[in-house]
């Protein structure tokens, strides 16, 4: 592939126009991918015993529970609006009234190493050849079945929400790119995408779809940074991004710092893991304004619960006082080829069809 | 009463259809040798004396019934009745329509049409501008302006105005129905549905007059002309101009034809015209069944095939009509539309809706030969096809009919290949070894494996198993070494535009064309070609040749009695019926 890219522009270039053939996945030097699938990195084993001896959290129908049991006569505001009242206004001291919280225990994680050390608290991968992985964030959500593979609540909504909703539609452009297998210098930029993913005749998502840069509500989503392939995997630099998501009840964009992907390349698309440090804050409050307690309780989610676990857990960003404001997290990520679309100079000539705009000729 | 009326119409159209199988089994005369550079060359200046073509009765298809309603009762009157295909017949479904009958139950869904065309043309906000007058009292019968609805709807629908007798039917039921129902709108839709499922609506059945210009020769009756020109040129029933001129004589005059026919040209009716006469002769109604391994092929949806049909179909249109260009740089023009479902095959970003794209300079592709549809719909389900696509070049492009194989043929060496033959080219080429298989497959094979650059969706490839393709071959002792080449090639071969003349004259007429046309078939190449091979110019030549209106003298009747020279017309059967 590569032989036949260089010699596409080595043609473009003598036609003057510096651009490849049609029929290629990648045009310009450049190749644009599409999130299609994102989960939180979970490190599970077959019986999750090993990493969760202690079972999985209770939610907050358990919780609620213990906390005010049936036989008891509760108050309203002293009972289910109390707890509600929890969820929105967590306090980070105390022991949450009692209630137990199980963290994943072990050091075998999924992720990525951000900071470039080995810390206690940092995991090893699986087959050991990765030490250091930052993903705290795995603490927090490991023992909680919303996040657990294979049908946590989360994991299925999230990717259903890939299909149904646009505000998601996150980008990676690789520009400069003159190798897919190794090019030691390259730019990514990440944009978000405003159409539809491409889905082929069973359902399944496609590569070959096109996304026009959102350049109305996502301008202030692009962000470059530089990065490399080596021997088909690609690896960024740190930046802080944000990234666009859509949830149930809206658009919850997280910023992400020191964002970075580590994706094996390939003309039909990416694969590989996300990393970076969410907002402890900013976090929580997409958590709780975008999944109600129906959905929490479909995968016993206590939140309150959880917001203890993430501050006990944060490993970066320390505020004036020397508290950690964010925690390292990691994603497992899948991405589909598109030809992304930036208007309006990346719209070539060409007379308009009926009822239609002109198509770039190549990007 | 209603049941009454329509009986006797399901009647008459039953003894139509009977009628029209017996008329119209010829079938097509055997026509062997395609009509290139020798056929050409002995073409006159003049347009040589035929005997013309003859009556025929056919039935409207479906797309004819429903541009009709449109152009009638306005675009927003829709509908999908799912009428049945005709049989394809010397190229062209166009040519079944004069075979066939009706069942009772392809008139059911028919009937099923009429009865929703006919409430959505009373509906309360439609009667304002698709009826004419007012009734004086809407729960009472209103004969006058009954008539005055029907000899004007009726006109177009029939593309005749109504005789008295059957004017006075439609009025007279409609009142009958709307005394009963007391409601002059609802007894005006049982007549509009009697009149959309009347025999004379559903058939074309063409009328002859003595020819003054030429003695002893007949020639199509004005309103015959009028519809042989629509369906042709805008496959739908004439308009009332048409109709004016037909009634008036003009279109029985060089002049007033000419200006009909010019018109018609400039007509937006043309594309839609257009469009048909291409799906047919490019034989899309394989779309129909077409399907692809969802395995093999993930990409390739409902929905790419659909748009696949409609680029080519757009490319056609904008390529011959819109641009008045060369039909011949059809299979070499890199000018195209592209949709998002197609844009995921061609590896091509695309905006969310149809646009316009220009392959670049030393892309594989050029021409509709590499075009989806072509390359999707002449492969198999899981993999491409170099007969199937050579087959469809020889038989739909060039007018040459490729023999279907023999009853015995052997496909086991294709079917399960030794593992040494890696690609398409290696496993078709033991066709040429064995001499039962390469008579054929020597006249198909190697177009066909010009376009194995591409997969049996149509999707670009470099290598197949990993061997680089050898997409080289030759068409009639001219080689090319790739698809690119293979359009250059076509685009200069003689038959090319010979055949698109033949399918034209044969679509247009109704009737499949046989050796005697072959110096008319000539005359019009010639003509196609001093005139840039324009389509327009084309159509405008063919509808204005006699050869168009000319009948041909009907053939004595078999002592037998088993065929009849000529249909009987179809007042002429529903009468007797009534």
């Amino acid at each position: 592939m590569k032989k036949r890219f260089l010699a596409a522009l080595i043609a473009g270039c003598a036609l003057g126009s510096g651009t490849a053939f049609a029929d290629e996945a990648y045009q310009d030097r450049k190749i644009g991918y599409t999130i299609v699938g994102k989960n939180w990195a979970i490190y599970q084993t077959p019986d999750g015993k090993a990493e969760c001896p202690n079972g999985l959290n209770d939610g907050p129908r358990e919780q609620f529970d213990k906390l005010y049991p049936r036989e008891g006569h509760h108050k309203f505001a002293a009972s289910q609006l109390e707890r509600e009242g929890e969820v929105w206004l967590p306090d980070s001291k105390g022991d949450d009234r009692g209630l137990p919280f199980y963290e994943p225990q072990g050091k075998i994680g999924i992720g990525l190493d951000l900071d470039g050390k080995n810390d206690a608290g940092d995991f090893t991968s699986a087959d050991g050849k990765v030490a250091g992985i930052d993903n705290q964030i795995y603490r927090v959500f490991g023992c909680v079945g919303n996040y657990r593979g294979p049908d946590g609540s989360y994991r299925f909504f999230i990717q259903e929400y890939m299909k149904k909703f646009n505000y998601n539609r996150m980008l990676i452009e690789i520009a400069d790119l003159d190798d897919m297998v190794n090019d030691p210098d390259v730019t990514v930029t990440v944009l978000r995408g405003r159409d539809a993913l491409l889905l082929d005749s069973q359902g399944a998502f496609a590569a070959g779809g096109t996304q026009r840069v959102d350049m109305r509500w996502g301008k202030d989503l692009i962000k470059s940074t530089k990065g490399r392939v080596v021997d088909g995997v690609l690896t960024t630099d740190p930046i802080d991004i944000t990234m666009p998501e859509s949830l149930k009840r809206g658009s919850a964009n997280l910023l992400i710092h020191d964002w970075r992907v580590q994706l094996r390349l390939t003309e039909e698309g990416a694969e590989g893991l996300m990393g970076g440090y969410l907002d402890i804050e900013k976090l929580y409050n997409n958590l709780a304004q975008n999944w109600t307690t129906h959905y929490r309780s479909y995968g016993r989610e206590p939140l309150p619960s959880e917001y203890r676990a993430m501050i006990r857990n944060a490993d970066a960003y320390p505020d004036a006082s020397g508290r950690n404001t964010a925690i390292s997290s990691g994603w497992e990520v899948k991405f589909k080829q598109v030809f992304i679309v930036h208007p309006p100079q990346a719209v070539a000539s060409g007379t308009p069809a009926t009822g239609g705009a002109s198509v770039p000729a190549r990007q | 009463m209603r049941k009454t009326f329509t009986s006797m119409l399901r009647g008459s159209t039953l003894a139509l259809g009977c009628a029209f199988v017996l008329a119209s089994c010829s079938g097509p005369a055997n026509e062997s040798a395609p009509a290139g550079k020798a056929a050409a060359s002995v073409a006159a200046t003049a347009e040589p004396v035929t005997d013309g073509t003859p009556k025929r009765l056919r039935a409207l298809t479906q797309e004819q019934y429903l541009n009709t309603l449109a152009y009638v009762f306005g675009p927003d009157v829709q509908l999908n009745p799912n009428f049945p295909p005709a049989q394809r017949t010397d190229g062209l479904l166009a040519l079944g329509t004069g075979r066939g009958g009706i069942s009772s139950s392809q008139l059911e869904l028919y009937q099923k049409a009429a009865v929703t065309v006919a409430q959505l043309v009373v509906d309360e906000d439609r009667r304002k501008f698709l009826l004419t007058c007012t009734p004086k009292d809407a729960g009472a019968a209103d004969a006058a302006c009954a008539a005055q609805f029907f000899s004007h709807v009726g006109r177009l629908m029939h593309r005749r105005p109504l005789s008295k007798v059957e004017l006075a039917e439609y009025v007279d039921e409609a009142g009958k129905a709307a005394t009963s129902l007391n409601d002059f709108y609802r007894g005006l839709a049982v007549s509009i549905e009697a009149m959309l499922i009347s025999p004379d609506v559903l058939f074309v059945v063409e009328g002859a007059e003595a020819d003054p210009r030429n003695a002893g020769r007949q020639r199509l009756d004005g309103y015959s002309l009028a519809t042989r020109l629509s369906l042709f040129l805008w496959n739908a029933a004439p308009d009332d101009e048409l109709l004016r001129a037909a009634e008036k004589g003009e279109l029985q005059t060089p002049k007033g034809r000419l200006k009909q026919i010019d018109r018609m040209l400039a007509s937006p009716r043309l594309e839609k015209g257009m469009r048909a006469f291409f799906d047919d002769m490019f034989a899309f109604d394989s779309f129909a069944a077409l399907a692809k391994d969802a395995q093999m092929y993930p990409v390739f949806t409902g929905v790419t095939a659909t748009d696949a049909r409609e680029e080519t179909l757009r490319v056609a249109v904008d390529h011959l009509i819109a641009k008045n260009l060369d039909y011949r740089d059809l299979y070499t023009t890199r000018d195209t539309f592209i949709s998002p479902r197609l844009a995921a095959v061609y590896k091509l970003p695309a905006t969310p809706t149809w646009s316009r794209y220009t392959f670049p300079e030393g892309s594989p592709r050029a021409g509709i030969l590499t075009h989806v549809s072509f390359l999707a719909v002449h492969s198999h389900p899981v993999r491409s096809s170099p007969t199937m696509r050579g087959k469809a070049l020889r038989e739909l492009l060039l007018c040459q009919p490729v023999p279907p194989p023999p009853a015995n043929v052997d496909f086991s060496a294709l079917e399960n290949p030794k593992a040494t033959l890696r690609t398409t080219r290696d496993r078709v080429n033991f066709h040429l070894e064995n001499p039962v298989c390469a008579g054929c497959h020597k006249i198909t094979d190697p177009m066909g494996l010009a376009l194995e650059n591409f997969d049996g969706i149509g999707a670009f490839r470099e290598t197949e198993k990993g061997q680089k393709i050898d997409a080289s071959g030759a068409l009639d002792g001219k080689p090319f070494k790739d698809a690119v080449g293979l359009g250059q090639t076509l685009r200069n071969h003689p038959a090319l535009p010979s055949c698109l003349v033949k399918r034209a004259f044969a679509y247009g007429a109704g009737s499949p064309t046989t050796n005697a046309d072959r110096p008319l078939l000539a005359y019009f190449t010639t003509k196609f070609g001093e005139e840039g091979y324009k389509l327009p110019a084309l159509l405008r030549t063919i509808t204005m040749s006699d050869a168009f209106s000319r009948i041909s003298e009907p053939k004595p009747a078999p002592a037998t009695g088993e065929n009849t020279a000529s249909a009987p017309s179809a007042t002429a059967v529903a009468a007797n019926t009534k």
